[in-house]
């Protein structure tokens, strides 16, 4: 049995969990951050505890809020946390009402009212709790501050049977409700009066979930006489009457002083959402973040680094293995195929840090929300809406919770153009790849290189998007409304915790991916089909790469090296660096360089990171996408206009540059 | 004497080195496998089932 | 009058929502958008782009052509 968190969007439920919990969940400020239940448990007290994506009422618009009404009726739950926004107390009330109804105890936790108060508006938690006969324990979820006490009242409440509350709907719902309620059977999750009443207001999961059951037509009937009686659909009566309801509350507890507006959020929004400077100013923003990352101070960490990786660090390493005594084959293993391999990866992660850190600063401060609308005129043109941006700059991270970012897209094709555009997204793993090459061939203008790429991603998936709205998907009913909540300066300590639970993967995959990725590349080179320790050339992994060689020479690298790499590389991409790292036999980075200088020119360099960055989504998020799709067919048609997609663009690319005269 | 305990070394660190490595490519499979837990922190002590697709 | 014919922060009052997509008009009302309730246009995006509206003190971003569908007085 658990205890639920349920709430408004953004309000906080996952700092929350987090505070409960002791977990690092992904927290930002903006609304749809939380797409999926995620579950923990409650510190000492060994309750799980579920953490829910937002919702402003149980019935679902979209997805992720799909997930939280389901849970409701499919998961038994010993008490429910809901979390309400003091400063938006009446639209988090609507919510709360609901709750009440269904019967299991409930427990609010009112949070921000800081934010409240600076806006003019005092909440009185104790009157709250009299007025809607429930605990009402203030918190601040940010910092964890009445937590304890929530723990508590939690435990306190929790399973205790707790009468709903039965608000007056009217002679006519009233009527309606008991009718309903008769034919309803005794299985049924939460109060039967809970149910009747989210039947007539026309909640489709509540219908979905009651017509496996038994026929619905007599439901459907009363809930068609209701309305006719009343003149006007059942949910806008339900909905004014909750309204009224909500009013005498907010009336009795809540003291407002004087209206005032957030005022450091006015001022930057007066710039940021500026009709002339606010794109540029995202575009900006955007550029002097690739800057930081692979010029001012990305690169030259990454070089130190990598001085220590291929100089102290090595020599240790093999002084080791020779006061152990280990064989050559031994050492090989270790030195060119696991310090070259993980190694190869690890030196990029300063690049990737920053990278993170900028986007942990995005979705903190609160700018997310409006880059989503300062975005949806050009969405627009293109058959999406100015929200689909938000799960693309997160697939700059990692292309997975990209792809279920999308849950929040109301609109079913609006969502399903996102998750196929979204393998462009250039995605942290492919950044090791553009650091090399781009480091090897283009060392003055590497951010502008890498830049140009990262753009090219966006135009491939925007054209794409456009593409499938004018054919497949065609879409009239485009649907974008968006909060846009009060800006706040990152606290130090979340923004770190963000970047680190992000880089963490990176680490984490080097440690034991990439490892085993690398034994396993080594080995396919240290064999081949006529023997063991054979010359590189005559080896398996040569033969394998051989393979498609010949179909990759237009594009201007066809040596079995490169086809090798990327093989390997759609288990993970970044096992493409790992793969090159150990065939040029080098232990470092900058002793690669060499090597690939010899192999590449700059124009076959910058074809292969095209094709780098479009080839194929990896493993993870192919899975990804077919669990959000729920199609093998939509899932393999990404796959394949990915190769095709990559194959026409770097062959233009690369024939194009020898044409125009490019080496 | 001193042959065989190098012979013994290099037994255990190889063994160790390609056990793990085994190990850890079984584990990215599967776990990349499942898609959205991948990018889950609570992925490892999740009970509930990721994915609302019925 | 419709909410686009507002200038850059001023105030209206909601008289009616004549949206037809039903998801948006849900979205809206969970929003607190609703019949009576004071609207401030807060800013406009470029080319016909979306608007920014202020609604109990709370910042909404849609797109104009809903935002005309809204009559306000």
């Amino acid at each position: 049995m658990y205890v639920a968190l349920f709430g408004n969007p953004n309000t906080g439920k996952t700092s929350l969990f987090n505070c409960l919990t002791g977990s690092y969940e992904y927290v930002g400020n903006w609304s749809g951050v939380t797409v999926e239940k995620k579950v923990g448990v409650l510190r000492q007290h060994g309750v799980p505890v579920v953490d829910l994506p937002g919702v402003y009422s149980l019935q679902p618009l979209s997805r992720d809020e799909g997930v939280a009404t389901d849970f409701l009726l499919t998961e038994p739950c010993s008490a429910i946390v809901n979390i309400v926004d003091a400063s938006q107390l009446r639209r988090n009330l609507h919510l709360t009402v609901q709750l009440l109804e269904f019967g299991c105890p409930v427990v609010i936790a009112l949070n921000m009212v800081d934010v409240a108060e600076k806006r003019g508006v005092k909440v009185d938690a104790a009157k709250l709790s009299k007025y809607l006969g429930v605990p009402v324990i203030p918190v601040i979820a940010r910092t964890g501050k009445g937590t304890n006490e929530l723990v508590h009242a939690v435990l306190a409440a929790k399973d205790k049977p707790h009468p709903a509350i039965a608000i007056d709907y009217g002679a006519e719902v009233e009527n309606a409700i008991r009718r309903i309620a008769e034919q309803l059977p005794d299985d049924v999750p939460g109060n039967k009066r809970w149910a009747a009443l989210q039947f007539l207001e026309g909640n489709e999961r509540m219908a979905a979930y009651l017509h496996g059951r038994f026929d619905l037509s007599p439901l459907a009937a009363i809930r068609e006489e209701t309305e006719q009686a009343l003149g006007y659909q059942a949910a806008k009566h339900i909905y004014e009457t909750r309204d009224r309801w909500i009013s005498e509350a907010i009336a009795v507890t809540a003291i407002e002083f004087e209206q005032k507006p957030l005022t450091l959020t006015e001022k930057i929004d007066a710039v940021v959402t500026n009709r002339y400077v606010g794109l540029p100013i995202f575009l900006a923003l955007m550029y002097v973040v690739f800057m930081l990352t692979f010029n001012w101070l990305g690169t030259p960490l990454a070089d130190r680094l990598d001085a220590f990786f291929s100089g102290p660090l090595t020599d240790w390493l093999s002084r080791l293995l020779h006061w152990t005594g280990a064989s050559p084959f031994i050492k090989a293993l270790v030195l060119d195929g696991v310090v070259a391999g993980v190694g190869g990866v690890l030196v990029f992660v300063p690049q990737i840090f920053i990278l993170f850190f900028f986007i942990s600063l995005l979705e903190d401060s609160g700018y997310m929300a409006r880059v989503a609308m300062v975005m949806d005129r050009m969405m627009e043109a293109i058959g999406l809406n100015g929200k689909a941006f938000i799960p693309m700059i997160i697939g700059f991270g990692c292309n997975v919770p990209g792809v279920m970012a999308a849950r929040t897209i109301e609109q079913p094709k609006e969502r399903l153009m996102t998750i196929l555009a979204l393998p462009f997204m250039s995605c942290s793993a492919r950044l090791p790849v553009y650091a090399l090459f781009a480091g090897t061939f283009f060392a003055r203008e590497q951010a502008l290189v890498v830049f140009s790429l990262y753009v090219l991603g966006i135009v491939v998936a925007l054209g794409l998007a456009k593409l499938f709205s004018s054919t497949l998907l065609k879409n009239e009913n485009s649907l974008f409304v968006i909060e846009l909540p009060p800006y706040r300066v990152p606290q130090a300590l979340t923004l770190w915790r963000s970047t680190w639970e992000k880089g963490k993967g990176f680490i984490r995959k080097a440690g034991t991916f990439i490892f085993g990725g690398s034994v396993a590349i080594w080995l396919l080179t240290y064999v081949g089909p006529r023997g063991v320790g054979v010359p590189m050339d005559d080896s398996l992994l040569a033969a394998i790469g051989g393979l498609i060689a010949p179909l990759l020479s237009p594009l201007g690298f066809g040596a079995w090296q490169a086809g090798a790499a990327l093989i390997t590389g759609f288990l993970a991409k970044e096992v493409v660096v790992s793969t090159m790292n150990i065939i040029y036999h080098v232990h470092e980075a900058s002793g690669l360089k060499k090597v690939i200088a010899a192999q590449f020119t700059p124009l076959s360099a910058f074809s292969f990171m095209v094709f780098v960055l479009l080839y194929t989504p990896c493993l993870a998020t192919v899975a990804a996408i077919r669990k959000e799709t729920g199609s093998w067919k939509w899932t393999l048609l990404s796959i394949g206009i990915a190769l095709t997609v990559a194959y026409m663009i770097s062959l233009l690319v690369y024939q194009a540059g020898k044409i125009v005269g490019f080496p | 004497m001193k042959g065989e305990n190098m012979m013994m070394a290099n037994i255990i660190i190889g063994g160790a080195i390609f056990a793990y490595a085994g190990w850890t490519l079984v584990r990215h499979v599967k776990k990349s496998a499942k898609g959205a837990c991948a990018s889950c922190h609570a992925a490892d002590h999740c009970r509930g089932s990721c994915g609302t697709e019925r | 009058m419709v909410l686009t014919d507002l200038y850059k922060g001023e105030t209206a009052v909601v008289v009616r929502l004549a949206i037809e997509q039903e998801a948006l008009k849900q979205r809206l009302l969970h929003l607190g958008v609703k019949e009576g309730k004071m609207v401030r246009l807060k800013a406009a995006m470029p080319f016909g782009g979306p608007v920014m509206v202020e609604v109990d003190g709370q910042a909404i971003g849609l797109r104009r052509k809903e935002a005309a569908s809204i009559e306000v007085r």
